[in-house]
C-alpha cells in the first residue's frame, strides 16, 4: 500500500510496539514529534499495524495511551468497546484491505458504560434513549461475572473484553481466516485510568 | 519535542490547562470555585463551558496542530491521575477509523477533553448514537463534530459501488451501504466527486443525529449543545468546518 511502511509486520512485533509505547506513556517519556513530515507521507495512504476497538471515554485516547503516531492505529470506538456489525465492518476493512496484523480489544477501569450495566442488573435502572443499547450489549459480560471473587466492576470490564475479542473471531470469516493463516492475532487488554498502564489479558 | 512542548511540560498539566482556559477569557475564579466543582463531575474541569467556547477550543487546537506547535504533546500522566476520578469532555467527535485521523492529535486536545466515536466512514449507527447520547446526557459535552477527511477509503468504496456496482467482501459492504447515499447525491456535481461525497456524507450525518435522537434533538433546540460538521485535510492538517 502507498504511504509510510507499516511499523510492524507481524502480530508479535505489533504487540511489542504497543507495549513499549504504553511503557513510555506510563513513564511520562512519550515522544511525539515529526508529525508534520509524516502527515505528508500519509496523504498517499495508510498502513496501520494494529486495530484497536476501544471505548469512547475521553480518558482513553487510543493513540496517546499507546504513544503512537498518526498512521499506526486503525481505531473503532464505541462506549463500552463492544462489537457491533458496523464495527466489525470497519475491522474487516483494516484486516483485508490495509493488512493490519493485530486487533486489540481495549477496556478500561472505571468504565461508565459497564457501571450503567451493573446498575441495571442490580436495581433495574434503565437508561434513556439509545443509551440502553450499550447496557444490553454489555449485559452478558456483567451477568457472567456477577458472583465471582473480587470487584464486580473490574471483573465485568475484563470479561467484556474477553467476550468481544472472542466474538470478533467467531462473527467474521475474514478475521477467522487471517487468524488461522497466522497473519493476524486478536488480544484483549485493560487500561488502568490511575497508572496509565495497559494490562494485556 | 518542540519548545512549546517543553514550556508546557515545565508549567505542568494543571497549570497549562488553567492558562489555556484563562486565555479564552473564561473566569479563573469560577474554574476553582466550589460551585464549579459541584456542577461538574469529578475529574479535571471541562476545557470549555459553552458550546461556542468548545468549538473555539477545537478551532484553536487544530490551528496549533496545523502550525506544528501543539501544546498537548508529551505524556499526560499528571493529568491522568486526576482523570482517574472522572471525565468532563467538552466535545464529542464522530470520526473515521482511519489511522491518519487521530482526533485528540488533530485538535491538539488533552486526554479527558474529547469523547470519541469512531467508525470507518464516520456515519451514525445506533450504538454510536447511544454513545453520543451518553456523552451529552450524562457527561454534558457541549459540541458534537461529525468529522470526515480527505482520501477516505470508505467513501471511495462507496463511489465504486455507485459507479459500477463494485461490492466488497464480508461485513465491509455495510460501510459502503451506509455511505452510498452521499455518493449518489453528489454524482455528477461540479468539482471532485470524492471530495463532494466526503462533505455530503458529513452533512447527512449531522442531520441524522437530530433526526434519529430525541436526546440530541432536545439538547440542540435548548442550546445545550451545538452540532457541526467538518472535513480534515490530511495533507494540510487542517479541519474546515462546514456551514
Amino acid at each position: 500500500m502507498p504511504g509510510p511502511p507499516p511499523a510492524a509486520s507481524t502480530a508479535e512485533q505489533s504487540l511489542q510496539l504497543l507495549k513499549e509505547g504504553n511503557a513510555r506513556f506510563v513513564a511520562d517519556e512519550s515522544h511525539f514529534d515529526g508529525i508534520s513530515a509524516r502527515r505528508l507521507e500519509l496523504v498517499a495512504g495508510q498502513n496501520p499495524f494494529a486495530i484497536v476497538l476501544g471505548c469512547s471515554d475521553s480518558r482513553v485516547p487510543i493513540e496517546t495511551v499507546f504513544d503512537q503516531l498518526p498512521g499506526n492505529l486503525f481505531v473503532v470506538r464505541v462506549a463500552g468497546n463492544f462489537l457491533d456489525d458496523n464495527g466489525l465492518a470497519s475491522i474487516e476493512y483494516s484486516v483485508s484491505i490495509l493488512g493490519s496484523s493485530l486487533i486489540v480489544v481495549l477496556g478500561h477501569s472505571g468504565c461508565g458504560a459497564v457501571d450503567a450495566t451493573l446498575q441495571y442488573l442490580r436495581n433495574g435502572t434503565v437508561q434513556p434513549g439509545h443509551i440502553q443499547r450499550l447496557v444490553a450489549a454489555i449485559e452478558p459480560a456483567a451477568a457472567a461475572v456477577r458472583d465471582e471473587d473480587g470487584d464486580w466492576w473490574d471483573n465485568a470490564v475484563a470479561e467484556n473484553v474477553r467476550l468481544n475479542a472472542a466474538s470478533i473471531v467467531r462473527r467474521s470469516e475474514i478475521v477467522t481466516k487471517a487468524v488461522e493463516s497466522g497473519k493476524l492475532r486478536v488480544v484483549g487488554g485493560v487500561y488502568d485510568l490511575h497508572g496509565g498502564k495497559v494490562s494485556f489479558l | 519535542m518542540n519548545e512549546n512542548c517543553d514550556q508546557f511540560d515545565h508549567v505542568g498539566p494543571d497549570r497549562a490547562h488553567f492558562l489555556r482556559v484563562a486565555g479564552l477569557g473564561l473566569g479563573a475564579a469560577f474554574a476553582g470555585s466550589p460551585l464549579a466543582a459541584a456542577a461538574a463531575g469529578a475529574g479535571p474541569a471541562r476545557g470549555a463551558t459553552t458550546p461556542a467556547g468548545a468549538l473555539e477550543e477545537l478551532v484553536s487546537g487544530d490551528a496549533r496542530f496545523t502550525a506544528g506547535t501543539p501544546a498537548n504533546c508529551g505524556s499526560q500522566t499528571g493529568r491522568m491521575a486526576k482523570l482517574g476520578e472522572g471525565q468532563n469532555p467538552h466535545a464529542i467527535i464522530l470520526s473515521c477509523s482511519d489511522s491518519r485521523v487521530p482526533n485528540d492529535t488533530i485538535f491538539d486536545q488533552r486526554p479527558g477533553n474529547i469523547f470519541g466515536v469512531r467508525i470507518a466512514g464516520n456515519y451514525v449507527t445506533n450504538d454510536g448514537l447511544g454513545s453520543m447520547e451518553y456523552g451529552v446526557a450524562v457527561l454534558k459535552a457541549l459540541v458534537i463534530v461529525v468529522l470526515g477527511h480527505s482520501g477516505c477509503g470508505a467513501v471511495k468504496a462507496a463511489l465504486g459501488f455507485v459507479k459500477d456496482g463494485t461490492t466488497v467482501p464480508g461485513h465491509i459492504q455495510d460501510v459502503v451501504a451506509a455511505v452510498a447515499p452521499a455518493a449518489k447525491a453528489t454524482k455528477g456535481q461540479p468539482g471532485d466527486w470524492l471530495d463532494n461525497a466526503i462533505a455530503e456524507n458529513v452533512r447527512m450525518n449531522v442531520k441524522a443525529l437530530t433526526a434519529r435522537s430525541q436526546i440530541l434533538s432536545d439538547a440542540e433546540k435548548n442550546g445545550t449543545i451545538k452540532i457541526v460538521g467538518g472535513v480534515y485535510n490530511i495533507g494540510a492538517a487542517k479541519v474546515t468546518f462546514l456551514s
